[in-house]
């Protein structure tokens, strides 16, 4: 079999990575799992997440274990823009649109087998978090000068009041997503249900 | 942990790739039908095509030089399109859906039957040709004018005796033919084409 990375690397695929060597060979040791997100920002999925969806599919046919994951959460704090202020939507319309982005990914993955694949959706274990909770062991690895810095909200470098909330709970939410669906990959040898009741999250060192 | 990022898509045209003029592409048939879907691909770039072709299709690096040279070689065949958006679409909506794209391109340009296609391929294919409304069934002469593919009605009849004159892809024989109920498709719509141009009738 082609290598996973030389494959994605002569497609294109790759844009960005942390450190390749080291990705190699965490792909070249045994099946890694591996997450993408979709956020509920709409009723269906479009062209542009094809390339995610595609993507996951030839890293799973590669002999690893993908999460495709739905951000139930993200959703209903929405997306910053650099020309206007987030829609907030309703939390019945996020329900709804979520199982749509759900039965969606799921065309593209095979869930059946050895590297079969999962849905998760990252409400499952951020909705009984607490304020307390998400400020002191998600928030304080969020820095306040990087999350300006990167800012897309009216104003560029300096968001109006009304979106700096919205917008560093979007980035935690993100960022916790990516430490908490590690707990989810550990959860796997765990009995069923071990994700959803996975609230401590695992913490970076 | 490890994180990858995916390349933003890009077009060599400099626009903005997965929107049309109409908006952006779904993936969900309600939003955007197949039809769309399919058409999408097929009006490629050649400058793009090569690269839509290991993003978004499973085919390998074999086959893939083989299209790009089949497209340097021969562009106007477009090769690499038509496989490009028959994989992306069968993926996405299915090998049937496929097949109703395809009958609706060709029946559209006068080599297929239209009656085989049904309403929402249909209204797909013809969404972006010129249309126009029409009360009550007249003659032809009238709806050809109506929709403004010929200038007067004596421009109409000179079409008709020529043989230039179709209804749903059959030729109009009669300058006094009239259109009735039994010629609308989908009990909606009658298509009118002039020579070799398609131009639908919205009734």
């Amino acid at each position: 079999m082609t290598d996973i990375v030389d494959e994605l690397k002569w497609r294109g695929l790759i844009a960005l990575s942390t450190d390749e060597d080291a990705l190699r060979k965490a792909f070249a040791d045994g099946p890694v799992t591996f997450y993408c997100g979709f956020d509920p920002t709409a009723p269906s999925l479009h062209m542009g997440n094809l390339v995610q969806l595609l993507t996951m599919r030839r890293i799973q046919d590669a002999g690893n274990l993908p999460l495709g994951l739905v951000g139930g959460a993200t959703g209903l704090i929405g997306d910053p823009r650099p020309t206007s202020e987030r829609t907030l939507n309703d939390p019945g319309t996020v329900a709804d649109w979520v199982l749509r982005l759900r039965s969606q990914v799921e065309r593209y993955l095979d869930f059946e087998g050895e590297h079969a694949a999962r849905i998760v959706n990252n409400l499952d274990w951020t909705s009984g978090m607490s304020a307390i909770s998400l400020l002191r062991d998600v928030g304080k690895y969020f820095r306040v000068n990087t999350m300006i810095a990167k800012e897309a909200s009216p104003g560029g470098s300096t968001p109006t009041p009304a979106s700096a909330t919205p917008s560093s709970a979007t980035r935690s939410s993100r960022g916790w997503t990516t430490w908490s669906s590690t707990a989810a990959t550990a959860a796997r040898c765990r009995p069923a249900g071990a994700t959803s009741g996975a609230t401590s999250p695992p913490v970076p060192s | 942990m490890h994180a990858l990022g995916t390349p933003l898509i890009t077009k060599a045209d400099g626009t903005k790739f997965g929107k049309t003029e109409t908006g952006t592409i779904w993936l969900d048939p309600e939003l955007t039908t197949p039809y769309a879907f399919y058409q999408f691909w097929l009006n490629a770039d050649d400058r793009d095509v090569v690269n839509y072709l290991k993003v978004f299709t499973f085919r390998s690096q074999e086959e893939i030089q083989e299209l790009e040279r089949l497209t340097t070689e021969q562009p106007a065949a477009r090769a690499a399109q038509r496989a490009l958006a028959e994989d992306v679409t069968t993926l996405v909506h299915g090998e049937e859906q496929v097949a109703r794209a395809v009958a609706a391109s060709r029946a559209l340009f006068g080599q297929g039957d239209l009656t085989d296609l049904d309403a929402p391929t249909l209204a797909a294919a013809t969404a972006e040709l010129p249309t126009a409304q029409t009360a009550e069934l007249g003659s032809l002469v009238d709806l050809f004018v109506a929709t403004g593919l010929v200038a007067s009605k004596s421009a109409a009849r000179r079409a008709v005796k020529e043989g230039g004159a179709y209804l749903n892809n059959v030729k109009v024989t009669d300058e006094e033919a009239v259109a009735t109920p039994a010629d609308l498709l989908h009990g909606r719509w009658l298509l009118l084409r002039r020579a070799s141009e398609a131009w639908p009738q919205w009734s």
